[in-house]
C-alpha cells in the first residue's frame, strides 16, 4: 500500500467520531465517504478493534460492531469520540476556497461565506494568518463585476464591450447572462449572445465595460472565424521559446529537427489564432505546416513591416 | 506477533497510551506497554523510533506534550484530551453548505485529501449533510493544482521556515538547487507562483510551482520576513517597459488591455502601454500584425522591425 502511516492514522482518527455521529451506516457507505475501498475500510475497523489502552483488558478496547450485514455501530469509542481539532493546513485549504468563492460575481449571499470563514479561522485559534493564505486572483474589473453581479441576480440583459475572440478585436454585444463560474482564478460568464445568436462563454477579465440594457433581442449576427482545413499546426521552436510547450498544454513535442529546434504539434483553433501565435514568438518559432499558416504568417509580417519603412510616428 | 506491528498500529496505540493519561507516561513505560516498541533490539533503536513517531503525531496536529520534572528532566509524555479534541463549531445551515461546497472547490487537486479530512471532522461535530441547502455556489469555482509543492510551501509560509528545492528555470534545462524564504503563493490564470527571497541568488524571486522538481524540504531554519511590497499585487508585476503604440480602431485588444491608463486604451487609437519585458512587448506588437505599430522608444521599434524581418525571411515572404 502506498498510503503513509500518517495518512492512514489521520483517517482512523477521523473515522471513529464520524461513525459515532452516523450510527448504522454500512461499510460500503463509509468507504465511499472516506474515499477508500470497502476492503480497506474493513481493515481499518479491524485495526481499531484490536487497539486500545495499554494492558488491553476487554473494557479498554475500542468496540465496534460491524458483523451484521456490514452495518457499523460504535459501542465504545474509548478516547476517540471527538475528532482531532482542525489542523492549520486543513483550515488554510478551506479558507482559500471560501475566499475564492466570495470573489465570484453573481453570488447572492456573500456574507455567509465571510461568516463561515471567520468560524473556521477561529477554530484554529490564530494559527493561520490571513496574510499567509495562498491567493487566487479572480481577474475582473470591479465595476464590471458589479454589473454582472446585478444582472445575474435580476435577469437583466447587459451591453458589453468585449476584447476577446480569435481576431483580437473589440466588439459590442448585448448578452443575457445565465451564470458565472471561476476556474483557477479565471472568471467566465455564460450568456446568450445576441450577436452570435448562440450561447457563448465570455472571460470576465476581457469584458471592458458592461451596462444594463433593456433590449436583449435583435442584433446583426456575425460570422465566426474561418476554420482552418488542418486541425494541427507543426512548429519548429528554439530552446528559448520552449515554454510554449508549458503554456499550451495540448502541445506535443515530436523531438528535435536537424537544426536543434523542437518540433511541436499544436491544435490549430483558427488560422488567425495560429498566425498570431507564431508572430508572438518573435521569430523563435517557425511555422512548418499547414502551408496556409506559413503563407498567412509571411503576409501578416510583411504587411506589418511596411509601417516601419518610413519615419515612425508620422502616420501609417 | 508483536514484532510485526505495522507503523499505523504502533502510532494508534501510542495515541491511546498518551491520550488523557492521568500522569505523564515515562519513556520506559511506553517502550514496555505500547505494542510495536517492546520488540526493539536496542535502546538506541527505540529512541530513534519513538522520536520519529512523536514528530509524526505532532505533524498531524496531535498535541503530544513533553512534561518536565522539577529538575528539568523529561518526566513523561501526555496528550491532553482537551487540546486534542475539536470543539463543535456553531455553523448555521447556510454556513454548513458553504463549507461543504468550499471543500469541493479543490476537486482532485493535491490539497483535496487535506480538505476531505477537514470535512469529515466537521461532519462529526457540526455538519449535517442531510440538511444542506441548495445553493447557487455549487460548482461555481474550481481550483486545480497538481504540483506536489503546494502543501509543503503553504506549511512553510505559515510556520515561517526556509525551504529547499530543485528548480528548472525557463531558460535552461538544468536543475539548480535553491534555498528560499517563502513569502506568498498566488494562483494566476491557472499557474501557481511562489514569491520569496532566494538565498542562493540573494534576491527576491518568483518561482513557478510547475518548475519545481522533486521534493520541497521544509527546513528548521526561520525564514527572513517578506519585504513591504512583496505581499501586494501580482508577483510578476515588475516595473517593465513602457512604450507608445498606435492601432487601427477597435483592434489590438491585447495591447489595449495593458494600457497604462485603461480608459485611454479603450477610447483612443494611440496610447501608452506597460509590459514586464521588451521581449513581451515585441511579442504583443508582432502578434497584432498590421493592426498595431509601436512608435517609441526607438529600441522597441528596432526590436519589432528585426523580429518581423526574421519572420518574413523564415516564412519565405517574397512580398517584403
Amino acid at each position: 500500500m502506498s498510503e503513509t502511516a500518517g495518512a492512514r492514522l489521520t483517517r482512523l482518527l477521523a473515522l471513529v467520531p464520524w461513525l459515532c455521529a452516523h450510527d448504522g451506516v454500512t461499510i460500503t457507505e463509509a468507504a465511499e465517504h472516506f474515499g477508500v475501498t470497502p476492503a480497506e475500510l474493513e481493515r481499518d475497523l479491524w485495526l481499531l478493534v484490536v487497539s486500545g489502552l495499554p494492558g488491553h483488558g476487554p473494557d479498554q478496547l475500542v468496540d465496534i460492531d460491524f458483523w451484521d450485514d456490514g452495518v457499523i455501530h460504535v459501542l465504545d469509542p474509548q478516547t476517540l469520540e471527538r475528532p482531532l481539532r482542525l489542523t492549520p493546513d486543513e483550515a488554510m485549504a478551506l479558507l482559500v476556497a471560501l475566499r475564492t468563492l466570495a470573489q465570484v460575481p453573481g453570488i447572492t449571499d456573500r456574507s455567509v461565506l465571510v461568516s463561515a470563514a471567520a468560524k473556521v479561522e477561529s477554530a484554529v485559534e490564530g494559527a493561520v494568518s490571513l496574510r499567509d493564505l495562498p491567493e487566487v486572483q479572480v481577474l475582473v474589473d470591479p465595476e464590471v463585476a458589479h454589473h454582472v453581479d446585478a444582472a445575474v441576480v435580476s435577469g437583466d440583459a447587459l451591453l458589453i464591450s468585449y476584447a476577446g475572440g480569435s481576431r483580437d478585436d473589440v466588439t459590442e454585444r448585448v448578452v443575457q447572462p445565465e451564470s458565472v463560474h471561476v476556474i483557477n482564478g479565471v472568471g467566465y460568464l455564460e450568456a446568450w449572445c445576441s450577436m452570435a445568436q448562440a450561447r457563448r462563454t465570455f472571460r470576465l477579465d476581457r469584458i471592458l465595460s458592461a451596462q444594463r440594457t433593456e433590449s436583449p433581442d435583435q442584433q446583426e449576427p456575425v460570422r465566426d472565424a474561418a476554420k482552418p482545413a488542418s486541425l494541427e499546426a507543426l512548429l519548429a521552436v528554439t530552446p528559448e521559446a520552449a515554454w510554449v510547450i508549458d503554456t499550451h498544454h495540448a502541445a506535443s513535442s515530436l523531438g528535435p529537427d536537424d537544426r536543434g529546434r523542437q518540433l511541436v504539434s499544436i491544435p490549430l483553433h483558427s488560422l488567425d489564432w495560429g498566425t498570431r501565435l507564431v508572430l508572438s514568438l518573435n521569430g523563435q518559432a517557425e511555422a512548418i505546416e499547414p502551408p496556409e499558416l506559413v503563407t498567412a504568417v509571411a503576409s501578416a509580417a510583411a504587411s506589418a513591416l511596411q509601417a516601419y519603412s518610413g519615419p515612425i510616428g508620422s502616420g501609417q | 506477533m508483536a514484532d510485526r506491528v505495522d507503523r499505523t498500529e504502533r502510532l494508534l496505540n501510542l495515541v491511546f497510551a498518551l491520550m488523557g493519561a492521568e500522569r505523564p507516561v515515562p519513556r520506559g513505560q511506553i517502550r514496555q506497554q505500547v505494542p510495536g516498541y517492546s520488540a526493539t533490539a536496542s535502546d538506541a533503536a527505540f529512541e530513534r523510533m519513538f522520536e520519529r513517531d512523536k514528530d509524526e503525531l505532532r505533524s498531524m496536529g496531535i498535541p503530544v506534550e513533553t512534561i518536565l520534572d522539577d529538575f528539568g528532566d523529561v518526566q513523561g509524555y501526555v496528550i491532553p484530551a482537551d487540546a486534542y479534541a475539536m470543539e463543535p463549531i456553531d455553523l448555521s445551515l447556510a454556513e454548513q453548505t458553504a463549507v461543504a461546497i468550499a471543500a469541493q472547490v479543490w476537486g482532485r487537486a493535491v490539497v483535496a485529501p487535506v480538505v476531505d479530512t477537514a470535512l469529515r471532522k466537521l461532519e462529526s461535530v457540526s455538519l449535517d449533510p442531510d440538511s444542506w441547502m441548495p445553493s447557487d455556489l455549487q460548482g461555481t469555482v474550481q481550483l486545480t493544482c497538481s504540483d506536489a509543492a503546494l502543501m509543503p510551501l503553504m506549511t512553510a509560509i505559515r510556520t515561517r521556515r526556509v525551504v529547499t528545492f530543485d528548480y528548472r528555470a525557463p531558460s535552461s534545462d538544468v536543475d539548480t538547487s535553491r534555498t528560499v524564504s517563502p513569502w506568498r503563493l498566488t494562483s494566476h490564470e491557472g499557474h501557481w507562483l511562489l514569491r520569496g527571497h532566494d538565498h542562493t541568488r540573494d534576491a527576491e524571486r518568483t518561482f513557478r510551482l510547475s518548475r519545481i522538481q522533486g521534493v520541497v524540504t521544509v527546513t528548521a531554519q526561520p525564514s527572513i520576513p517578506a519585504s513591504e511590497e512583496a505581499g501586494e499585487g501580482t508577483p510578476t508585476q515588475d516595473a517593465g517597459v513602457t512604450a507608445r503604440v498606435r492601432a487601427r480602431p477597435r483592434r489590438g485588444a491585447s495591447l489595449r488591455r495593458v494600457a497604462v491608463n485603461p480608459g485611454e486604451g479603450w477610447r483612443e487609437d494611440e496610447w501608452v502601454v506597460q509590459v514586464p519585458t521588451l521581449d513581451r512587448l515585441v511579442s504583443l506588437v508582432c502578434a497584432a500584425g498590421p493592426d498595431v505599430v509601436v512608435l517609441e522608444p526607438a529600441e522597441a521599434v528596432d526590436a519589432v522591425r528585426e523580429a518581423l524581418t526574421l519572420l518574413v525571411d523564415q516564412h519565405g515572404g517574397a512580398s517584403a
